[in-house]
């Protein structure tokens, strides 16, 4: 029976790992192992360019784009996860915003797929992606302000959509 | 007649923006195109979604992992049984516990047998939105056989809200497998019958083959995934890739498409079908009525539902199944896990961070129509607007997973 559980992300990944610390050293922030998976802590400014490595170094398809806001942190963590077809190997590449100025390179230079995911992240949780072709809103209403995914966004109000009571506010 | 003759004669051309939905038959649920027609050929397509968005990541940030079972129902509504699934493999693998042999094998009958009346119903679809009428309905009293089979394993045959986190929601009543192999049995009959209908008929071929096209370099550059992705050359299945539920053990085939076009994708989807079958078929030889559903260790019961037979005779498991029932497991806090399942409709995606507590610091999910759907701008690119129709059908978008 398969150890689902703990099925490895692909057997040669140490290789690109140690090529990925030595081309960008200092941006590499640590590498994380859990349950079988990879993830790759790096920094918001080198993003772009370690996602290029990573094109280069064979991991042709963007899987998934998606965040997490962590408010004790100020932060928003962006995530990619890329994959190799070929030799299935995957890697997740994750970088820390701060939620005052969530900016970063988009990504749908590299791999064109992630334009709408990247719009997802942008409508959802705010984080603006600079070169990007098409920055729109996508699932929420184009003249909606907020973004829902964000946790200080309540989960109830007392209108259709718009006057959402924010904490502290009303009564 | 060529633009230049076209000027030539004095005649004024211009570009028309048409809208096409979110109210349109063809569109499969709220799915608005803006397209830019130069005369009948598609120049440019804008999709449009977000009509069904219902927020279903935020109300999971809210709710213990096992109330978000039903939300998976609604996101892609004609499989949510390989929803359901997915999300409790997801979490069982956040949580580091693995279900019972007899649990894998129920759990990948229920999931193929998801996928087969999911194409069944694209395939009606398809057929109708092509012109052909006939399909539609043999298609849906095949169908209509696998709802029997859902409502008599789950009680419901629409959003069974089967899965639960370590089993399933409950076991198989006596001799039920054997129900399952006569219905899986007589299904090729009914897609023999529509493929003498479809496969090789003329109108059918003409409006299909060489429409909607995509590259296998481009299908790989856009993240298309499932029968999309196959049509265009990628051998790529998560079944076979990262096998999950034991599929390894099962003997069936990839079916890779040529041409990328509408045609590979329906002769990708009718072979889908019959490999699933296969599927069935295998994993019912396994299927051991007497062995249990819920493992028993105990490590495991501090986890997952207790045997029900002792619920109903002992206290402490009657506690202990309240207990589950009202609070769930606990994640571990910021720890993150990925799982993907090959869905009906492609690579079907969970992205969990634990919180500490019983409920989701984090829950997203990769929903392939999704993805799939931004690849159509490129598909549609050249085509003539009545081809709109089929491809958006053969790329077979279920809005209530694009939207969440």
């Amino acid at each position: 029976m398969g150890d689902f559980v703990n099925q490895q992300w692909g057997e040669n990944l140490d290789e690109t790992i140690e090529k990925l610390k030595n081309t960008f050293k200092k941006s590499i922030l640590s590498i994380v192992k859990f349950r079988g998976e990879t993830t790759i802590v790096v920094e918001p400014t080198n993003l772009h360019n370690i996602l290029e490595f990573l094109k280069e170094d064979g991991f042709n398809y963007l899987v998934d784009v998606s965040s997490a806001h962590f408010p004790e942190r100020e932060e928003i963590e962006l995530l990619y996860l890329v994959r190799d077809l070929i030799s299935k190997r995957q890697l997740r590449v994750k970088t820390s915003l701060s939620v005052e100025e969530p900016r970063i390179n988009s990504a749908s230079d590299i791999w064109p797929g992630a334009n709408w995911m990247e719009r997802e992240v942008y409508d959802l949780m705010g984080v603006i992606f600079e070169g990007h072709p098409d920055l729109r809103r996508i699932l929420m209403p184009e003249d909606f302000e907020d973004f829902p995914l964000r946790k200080e966004y309540p989960m109830e109000g007392d209108d259709e959509y718009r006057n959402f009571l924010r904490p502290g506010e009303g009564e | 007649m060529k633009d230049k003759e076209v000027k030539n004669l004095g005649l004024r051309t211009e570009k028309m923006t048409i809208n096409m939905g979110p109210q349109h038959p063809a569109t499969h649920g709220v799915l608005r195109l803006v397209l830019t027609l130069d005369g009948e050929v598609v120049v440019g397509a804008v999709p449009y979604v977000g009509y069904l968005h219902r927020g279903i990541e935020k109300i999971a940030e809210n709710k213990t992992l096992h109330q978000v079972i039903p939300y998976t129902d609604r996101m892609d509504y004609l499989s949510p049984m390989s929803n359901n699934i997915g999300l409790c493999l997801a979490v069982e693998k956040l949580i580091g516990f693995e279900t019972t042999e007899k649990c894998r094998v129920m759990r990948v009958v229920a999931c193929e047998l998801a996928r087969i009346s999911s194409h069944l119903l694209w395939l009606a679809t398809d057929a109708l939105d092509i012109g052909a009428g006939t399909v539609y309905f043999y298609a849906f009293t095949e169908r209509e056989k696998y709802y029997d089979l859902f409502e008599e394993m789950t009680g419901v045959r629409f959003t069974v809200s089967y899965g639960r986190i370590g089993g399933l929601a409950r076991d198989w009543k006596k001799d039920f497998e054997k129900k399952v192999y006569d219905v899986v049995l007589n299904t090729p009959k009914c897609l023999d019958e529509i493929e003498r209908l479809l496969t090789r008929n003329r109108i059918f071929v003409e409006r299909n083959r060489d429409v909607g096209v995509i590259s296998r370099e481009d299908a790989i550059a856009l993240s298309l995934s499932g029968p999309n992705l196959r049509a265009s050359g990628v051998e790529w299945d998560i079944r076979k890739a990262y096998p999950y539920l034991g599929y390894e053990r099962y003997k069936f085939e990839i079916p890779v498409g040529e041409h990328g076009d509408c045609y590979d994708r329906y002769l990708i989807r009718m072979e889908e079908m019959r490999q699933s079958i296969e599927i069935i078929k295998q994993a019912l030889k396994e299927y051991d009525p007497k062995a249990p559903l819920w493992p028993e260790d105990n490590d495991s019961q501090k986890v997952f539902y207790p045997p029900k037979e002792k619920v109903l005779t002992s206290m402490e498991e009657l506690i202990h199944q309240f207990m589950v029932a009202t609070k769930g497991p606990k994640t571990p806090k910021y720890k993150e896990i990925y799982f993907c399942i090959e869905a009906p409709k492609g690579e079907l995606g969970f992205y969990i961070v634990g919180s500490g507590t019983n409920v989701a610091h984090r829950l997203h999910f990769r929903s392939p129509s999704f993805v799939n759907l931004q690849s159509l701008p490129i598909m549609l690119q050249g085509d003539m607007v009545a081809d709109v129709v089929a491809t958006v059908a053969s790329l077979d978008p279920v809005l209530g997973e694009v939207d969440r």
